[in-house]
C-alpha cells in the first residue's frame, strides 16, 4: 500500500477544512481573501501531484478502497481544474462576500467528493464520495439565504437528492447482496462464480444504480430537478453543478458499467442506449423553448448527458475514450457559456436572460466571441471540440452496432441548433444595447471566460494528444477484466 | 510547389475575413474594405492560375497533390485524420470557378453595395465564404469535407439573413440552415459507416479500399452513397430538399450569384463526382440520384414558368440545372456535369448580375409586372441577358448548348432508364427555353408596366459593367472547350480523376470491375439527340415569342384559363405547404405540448403581467414549490419503474 497516491484527495479535502477555518477569523480582509486563495494554491497543487504520479503504474491504497490509476489521474486533473474556475468566478460573488469561508471550503469538500468517486475501488467509497459532493452542494445552492429562489433550490435538491440518493444506495446493497463484496475489481469473478450472471438481483440492482446515478447525471426522466436547482442556485454554483456533478456521475457510472460489470453488459446495454436517446430527444427539445440563459444551459445540459451515455452504451474502449474526451470539451464550453452569464447577471437585472445578451459582441467583442464560441462547439459545429467530441461518440455507437443511437444523437444535435444559434444571433444582433452599469466586472470572470473559450479551441486543435491520455486512461479500465 | 499554392489560395480568404472581422464595430474606409474585399480574391485566383499552368506542364498521371501541415487525430485503431489539402484536376477545377467568378463578384460587390450599411461585414462574410468553399473542394479527406460542409452552409446561413432587419430573410436563413444540417447529418452518418467498415476517411484510402471490402451492390454501399446523396441533395437543391433555395433569394442579388448559383449549391455535384467510386459500388444508388436530378430538372422548370419575381425565376432556374448535373453524375458522365457545372457557374452568374444591374436600376423593383419595354433605355444589361438566356437555353454556339447537350446525348447512351431520362431533360430543355425568354421578353419587350417608370433609373458603373461583360464573353466562348465529333478537353482532363472503374482484387489475384462506365453515345445517336434538343429549344423560344413579345393581353388570357395549374406552379407544387403541415406543425405542437405539460410554472410566468406575478409569486410559491417536489419524486419513481421494465424485457 501506498498512501503518497493519496495526495491529490487529501490536499482538497483538507484544504476544504482549512479555508471552513479560515473563513471565521476576525480580520475582514485576511477572511475575504485567504479561503480563496487556499482554495487555488490547493488546487493547483492537486494538479501538480496527479501529473506527478502520471505514468507510474496504477496503485491501490486503504485496502483497495482507493484506485490510483491514470483514469484517477485524468479525472482529478479536470475536477481541479473546475474547482479553479469556479473560485475564480465566485470572485466577489455577492453571496460570498461575508461567507467566504463557507463558500470556498464547500467548493473544495465537493470536489475532494468527487474526486473520490473518480477513485473508487470499492462500492463504499463510491457512494461516499457522492454523498460527499452532493451534500456540501446542497449548501451552496441555498448559500443565498436572502433570495428565496436560492433557498428554495437548495431544498429542492436536497429532497429530490435524497429520493435518489436512497435508489442508488438501495442498489448498490442489492449488488453487494448478488456478490457479497464491494470491491469493484472483483464482482465480476464474484458473479461468474456465483452463476448470478442470469439471476434477478443483479438485474434489479442494476436498474436502481442506472436510477441513481442517472440521476445525478440528469437524465430524463430524473431531470427534473435541473432546470430549477440550476436557475435558483448561484451561477458559479450553477456552473459547478453543470461540470463538476457531470464529470463526478460519468466517472461512477464509467467505475461500475464500463469496467465492473462489463460481463452484464448484455444485459444493461439497451436499457442505457434507450435512456441516452430519451435524454437527447426530450432534453433538446425543452431546451428550445427557454427564455433564460440558466434554465436553457440546465436542458442543454440534459441532453448532453445523453450524448456522454450513447459513449456509455457503447461499452467499448472507443466509447470511455470518446466519454473522456467529451467531458474536457463540455467542460470548457460550459464554463465558458457560464463565465458570460455570470458576468451579464451581475451587471444588469435579469442578466441571466437570453435578451440581456443582445448586442453583447458589437459592444464587447471578446465577450461575443466567448459566447459563440461555446454555443456553438456545445451545438457541436465542425470543427471545435464539441464537434470533434460528438463525432467520437456516435462513431464509438456505430462501431458497436448501435447505429440507431448514433442517428438519434446527430438527429438531437440538429435540434440544438435552434437554441444555440438563437443565442449567437441575439449576441451579434444590433439594437438597444442593454446598458451597462458602472459595475467593472472583476478580471477573475473575464479569465474563465477566455481561458475557457481558448480551451474550446486547444482541446480541438490539440485532439491527437489529448485523445491518447483518454485511450490510455479508458484502456487502463478495460484493460483489467476481459469480456 | 503546387501544394504550397493550394494552401496560399486558401489562407488569403481567411486571411481576408479575419482582417476584415478585426476591425470590430469601427466601419473601416470603404477603401480599405473593397481592397482587401477584393484584393485577397485576386491574389488567391492569380495563385490558382498559377498552379493550374505549373500543373500543365505536368504528366497527366502525376497531377494529384496532397500536402499534409499537421496529423490532427490519430487515434488507435488506425482512424487518423491530417489536416491536408489535395490539388488535382477535380479540385483546380473548382478552384479556378470559385476564385475566378468569386473575383468578379466581389468587384460587382464594390459598388452593389455600396449604399448598403455593413458594408465591411459584407465583404467579411463573403470572404469568409470562399474560404470555406475552397476549404471544402481542397480537403483531402471526408472530415474536412464536412468541415468545409458546414462552414459553407454557415456562410450562407449568415449572408442569407444580410438583412437581418428584415424577418423574411431570418426566415429564409434559418430555413436554409435547417435543411443543410438535416444534409450534413447524412454525411456524417456515412463517414462512420466508411470508418466502421474501412477504418479511415482519407480520400486515397478509401477510394482504393472501398471496392475491395464493401461489396458491390449490397446494403452497406447503398447505405453510404445514399447518405451521402442525402448531403448533396440539401445542399444542392435537389427535390425534396430544394424549398430553401428559392427563399434564399433575400439576400443580396452578388450572395444570390456567387453562393445560391455559380458555386456553392453544386457542391452536391462535386461531392458526387469526388466519391464517385462509392456510388459506382452500388447501382440502384445511381440510379436513384439520375431520377432524382431529372425529377427535379422537371419540377423546378414547370414552377420556373410561373413566377412573378426576377431572381426566383433564375433560383428555379438553378435549381433545374443543378438537376441535369446531377443527373449526369448518376449516369456516370461525371465529366459532363462538371462541365456543365463550369458554363452555368458563368451563364447563371452573368444572368445573376444583370438581374442586379435591373434591380439597380429601378430602385429595387423585382417584380416582372413592374417591368417591361426596358431593352432602350438598359441596352447593356439587355445584351447581357440576351446572351445569358441563348446560353441556358442551348442555342448553339452559346456555351449552354455544349455542355446540356453533352448531358442529354449520354443519357439517351444509357438503355432504356437512359431513354427515359432523355425524355424528361429534352422536356426540360424545351421548359428551359421557354421560361428564359418569357423573362427576357417580359423584362425588355413588350409594354412600359402601368403608370410607366418613376423617376430616373439608376444607372451602373464600371465596377458593376466590367464583371458582367467579361461573363457575356466567358458564356459565349466557355462551351468551345468540349465541342460534340471535336475536342474533349473537360473529360480528358478529368480522365485520371472520374475515368477508369473500380476494380475489386480477387483472392487468386484477378481484377474485378465493380460499377460501370458510361457508355459513350454513338455519332449517330449524337447528331439524333442535339438535333432534337435543338428543335425543342428553338420551339420554346418560338412559344415564347408568341406569347409575351407584345405586351401582357395573350399571357393574361392564357392564365385566366388554368387558373389552378397557375396556382399550383406559383406556389412551387405546395411543397413547403405540406412541411408545413407535417413536420413543422408536428414539431412545433410537441414543443408547445411539452411547454404546456411539463412546465407549467414558465407559462404561468410568461402568460402574466411582471407585476401580477410578484404579488402571486408568494402565494403561489407555497403551492407549486411543494407540488413540484412532490411530482419530480414521483417523476423520479415513475421512471424507475420503466427502466425496471425495459431491464426485464432485456434480460428475458
Amino acid at each position: 500500500m501506498n498512501t503518497s497516491v493519496l495526495t491529490p484527495f487529501l490536499i482538497v479535502s483538507g484544504a476544504g477544512v482549512l479555508a471552513l477555518l479560515l473563513g471565521v477569523l476576525p480580520a475582514r480582509r485576511a477572511a475575504r481573501m485567504l479561503p480563496t486563495a487556499t482554495g487555488i494554491v490547493a488546487l493547483v497543487a492537486a494538479i501538480i501531484m496527479s501529473r506527478v504520479q502520471w505514468g507510474g503504474p496504477d496503485e491501490t491504497a486503504l485496502a483497495s478502497n482507493y484506485l490510483s490509476d491514470r483514469f484517477t489521474l485524468l479525472l482529478d486533473s479536470i475536477l481541479a481544474v473546475i474547482g479553479i474556475a469556479v473560485l475564480l468566478l465566485a470572485w466577489r460573488e455577492s453571496s460570498s462576500a461575508d461567507k467566504r469561508g463557507e463558500y470556498a471550503g464547500l467548493i473544495l469538500l465537493s470536489v475532494a467528493g468527487m474526486m473520490l468517486v473518480a477513485a473508487a475501488g470499492t462500492t463504499i467509497v463510491l457512494f461516499l464520495g457522492i454523498e460527499l459532493f452532493s451534500v456540501s452542494l446542497y449548501i451552496l445552492c441555498a448559500l443565498e439565504t436572502w433570495r428565496s429562489r436560492s433557498l428554495e433550490a437548495g431544498l429542492k435538491y436536497l429532497i429530490v437528492g435524497a429520493v435518489g440518493s436512497g435508489i442508488l444506495v438501495y442498489g448498490l446493497a442489492l449488488l453487494y447482496g448478488a456478490t457479497g463484496t464491494t470491491v469493484l475489481s472483483e464482482m465480476q469473478h464474484a458473479l461468474i462464480d456465483g452463476d448470478m450472471l442470469r439471476d434477478p438481483l443483479p438485474i434489479a440492482a442494476l436498474t436502481m444504480i442506472v436510477v441513481g446515478l442517472g440521476f445525478k447525471a440528469s437524465a430524463v426522466p430524473f431531470h427534473m430537478w435541473t432546470p430549477d436547482v440550476y436557475d435558483g442556485a448561484p451561477t458559479p454554483i450553477t456552473a459547478f453543478m453543470a461540470t463538476g456533478t457531470k464529470v463526478a456521475a460519468f466517472a461512477a457510472f464509467i467505475r461500475l458499467f464500463s469496467d465492473s460489470l462489463l460481463g452484464m453488459f448484455d444485459d444493461w446495454r439497451l436499457p442505457v442506449a434507450i435512456l441516452a436517446a430519451v435524454t437527447v430527444i426530450i432534453g433538446n427539445i425543452a431546451a428550445l423553448l427557454q427564455p433564460g440563459m440558466k434554465r436553457m444551459l440546465a436542458y442543454s445540459g440534459v441532453a448532453q448527458a445523453g450524448y456522454l451515455l450513447i459513449g456509455i452504451a457503447a461499452g467499448s474502449v472507443a466509447g470511455v475514450e470518446a466519454v473522456l474526451y467529451y467531458l474536457l470539451a463540455y467542460t470548457a464550453m460550459t464554463m465558458a457559456a457560464f463565465a458570460v452569464v455570470v458576468m451579464r447577471e451581475r451587471e444588469v437585472l435579469d442578466g441571466d436572460q437570453i435578451g440581456a445578451l443582445r448586442g453583447i459582441g458589437r459592444s464587447r467583442p471578446m465577450m461575443g466571441v466567448v459566447l459563440t464560441l461555446a454555443m456553438l462547439s456545445l451545438a457541436g459545429f465542425p470543427p471545435l471540440a464539441g464537434f470533434i467530441g460528438k463525432f467520437m461518440l456516435f462513431g464509438a455507437a456505430v462501431d458497436a452496432d448501435l447505429t440507431w443511437l448514433a442517428i438519434v444523437g446527430a438527429v438531437g444535435s440538429m435540434i440544438s441548433l435552434g437554441y444555440y444559434l438563437k443565442v449567437v444571433a441575439v449576441a451579434w444582433q444590433s439594437g438597444p444595447p442593454v446598458d451597462d452599469t458602472t459595475y467593472r466586472t472583476p478580471r477573475s470572470v473575464t479569465i474563465v471566460a477566455v481561458v475557457s473559450a481558448a480551451a474550446i479551441v486547444l482541446v480541438a486543435l490539440f485532439a491527437d494528444p489529448l485523445l491518447t491520455l483518454c485511450s490510455d486512461a479508458a484502456q487502463g479500465l478495460i484493460g483489467t477484466i476481459n469480456r | 510547389m503546387i501544394g504550397t499554392l493550394g494552401w496560399i489560395v486558401l489562407g488569403l480568404p481567411l486571411l481576408g475575413a479575419l482582417v476584415l472581422m478585426a476591425f470590430g464595430a469601427k466601419e473601416p474606409p470603404k477603401r480599405v474594405t473593397q481592397l482587401v474585399g477584393c484584393g485577397s480574391i485576386g491574389l488567391a485566383f492569380l495563385a490558382t492560375v498559377v498552379a493550374f499552368f505549373s500543373m500543365l506542364s505536368e504528366h497527366a498521371e502525376e497531377r494529384t497533390h496532397v500536402s499534409r501541415l499537421w496529423e490532427w487525430i490519430d487515434i488507435g485503431q488506425g482512424l487518423k485524420v491530417d489536416l491536408a489539402i489535395r490539388i488535382d484536376q477535380l479540385s483546380i477545377m473548382m478552384m479556378l470557378v470559385i476564385t475566378g467568378v468569386g473575383f468578379l463578384i466581389h468587384l460587382y460587390s464594390t459598388e452593389y453595395m455600396a449604399h448598403e450599411d455593413g458594408y465591411r461585414r459584407f465583404f467579411a462574410e463573403m470572404n469568409f465564404f470562399v474560404f470555406s468553399m475552397l476549404l471544402l473542394v481542397e480537403a483531402a479527406n471526408f472530415v474536412f469535407l464536412i468541415v468545409g460542409w458546414a462552414l459553407v452552409g454557415l456562410a450562407s446561413y449568415l449572408l442569407i439573413g444580410f438583412y437581418y432587419d428584415r424577418p423574411v430573410a431570418v426566415a429564409a436563413a434559418k430555413k436554409a440552415f435547417v435543411i443543410n444540417v438535416l444534409g450534413d447529418i447524412g454525411m456524417v452518418i456515412a463517414c462512420f459507416l466508411l470508418v466502421r467498415e474501412l477504418g479511415t476517411l482519407d480520400y486515397d484510402q478509401v477510394f482504393a479500399l472501398a471496392p475491395q471490402f464493401i461489396p458491390a451492390g449490397g446494403g452497406v454501399a447503398l447505405s453510404i452513397a445514399l447518405l451521402l446523396f442525402v448531403g448533396a441533395m440539401a445542399k444542392s437543391a435537389q427535390a425534396p430538399l430544394h424549398t430553401w433555395l428559392p427563399d434564399a433569394m433575400e439576400g443580396p442579388t452578388p450572395v444570390s450569384a456567387l453562393i445560391h448559383a455559380a458555386t456553392m449549391v453544386t457542391a452536391g455535384v462535386y461531392l458526387v463526382v469526388r466519391t464517385h467510386v462509392l456510388f459506382e459500388l452500388s447501382p440502384l444508388a445511381m440510379n436513384i440520384v439520375a431520377g432524382v436530378g431529372a425529377f427535379t430538372l422537371l419540377m423546378a422548370a414547370t414552377i420556373a414558368i410561373a413566377q412573378v419575381d426576377i431572381k426566383r425565376v433564375l433560383a428555379w432556374s438553378t435549381v433545374s440545372q443543378i438537376g441535369y448535373m446531377i443527373m449526369a453524375t448518376g449516369l456516370g458522365a461525371y465529366a459532363s456535369g462538371m462541365f456543365h457545372f463550369l458554363t452555368h457557374a458563368f451563364f447563371k452568374a452573368l444572368l445573376f448580375l444583370t438581374a442586379g444591374i435591373i434591380i439597380h436600376a429601378l430602385h429595387g423593383e423585382q417584380s416582372l409586372d413592374k417591368m417591361g419595354a426596358l431593352r432602350k433605355p438598359l441596352r447593356f444589361a439587355y445584351f447581357a441577358f440576351a446572351t445569358g438566356c441563348l446560353a441556358i437555353a442551348g442555342v448553339p454556339g452559346f456555351s449552354g448548348f455544349f455542355s446540356k447537350d453533352e448531358i442529354i446525348s449520354m443519357a439517351a447512351a444509357q438503355g432504356t432508364y437512359g431513354w427515359v431520362l432523355f425524355g424528361v431533360s429534352t422536356l426540360g430543355a424545351f421548359l428551359t427555353a421557354f421560361y428564359m425568354f418569357r423573362l427576357l421578353l417580359r423584362v425588355f419587350h413588350g409594354t412600359e408596366p402601368e403608370g410607366g417608370y418613376h423617376g430616373e433609373f439608376h444607372m451602373s458603373g464600371a465596377a458593376m459593367t466590367v464583371p458582367v461583360a467579361i461573363l457575356t464573353v466567358l458564356s459565349i466562348i466557355g462551351g468551345w472547350i468540349q465541342v460534340p465529333f471535336g475536342w474533349k478537353k473537360v473529360t480528358d482532363w478529368l480522365e485520371p480523376v472520374v475515368g477508369g472503374i473500380p476494380q475489386k482484387v480477387n483472392a487468386d489475384g484477378t481484377l474485378t470491375a465493380v460499377g460501370h462506365v458510361a457508355a459513350e453515345p454513338s455519332h449517330n445517336l449524337e447528331v439524333i439527340t442535339i438535333s432534337a434538343s435543338l428543335a425543342v429549344a428553338l420551339l420554346g423560344i418560338l412559344l415564347a415569342w408568341y406569347i409575351f413579345a407584345n405586351g401582357p393581353e395573350r399571357r393574361l388570357r392564357i392564365s385566366a384559363r388554368h387558373p389552378h395549374l397557375r396556382s399550383f406552379l406559383e406556389d412551387a407544387w405546395r411543397f413547403d405547404e405540406v412541411y408545413d403541415e407535417t413536420v413543422v406543425l408536428a414539431g412545433r405542437a410537441s414543443g408547445d405540448g411539452l411547454r404546456d405539460h411539463v412546465e407549467p410554472k414558465v407559462v404561468i410566468g410568461a402568460g402574466r403581467g411582471v407585476q401580477e406575478l410578484f404579488s402571486d409569486m408568494a402565494r403561489f410559491m407555497h403551492q407549486i414549490q411543494s407540488g413540484l417536489v412532490r411530482t419530480y419524486a414521483v417523476a423520479l419513481m415513475a421512471g424507475l419503474a420503466a427502466v425496471a421494465v425495459i431491464f426485464i424485457l432485456v434480460s428475458r
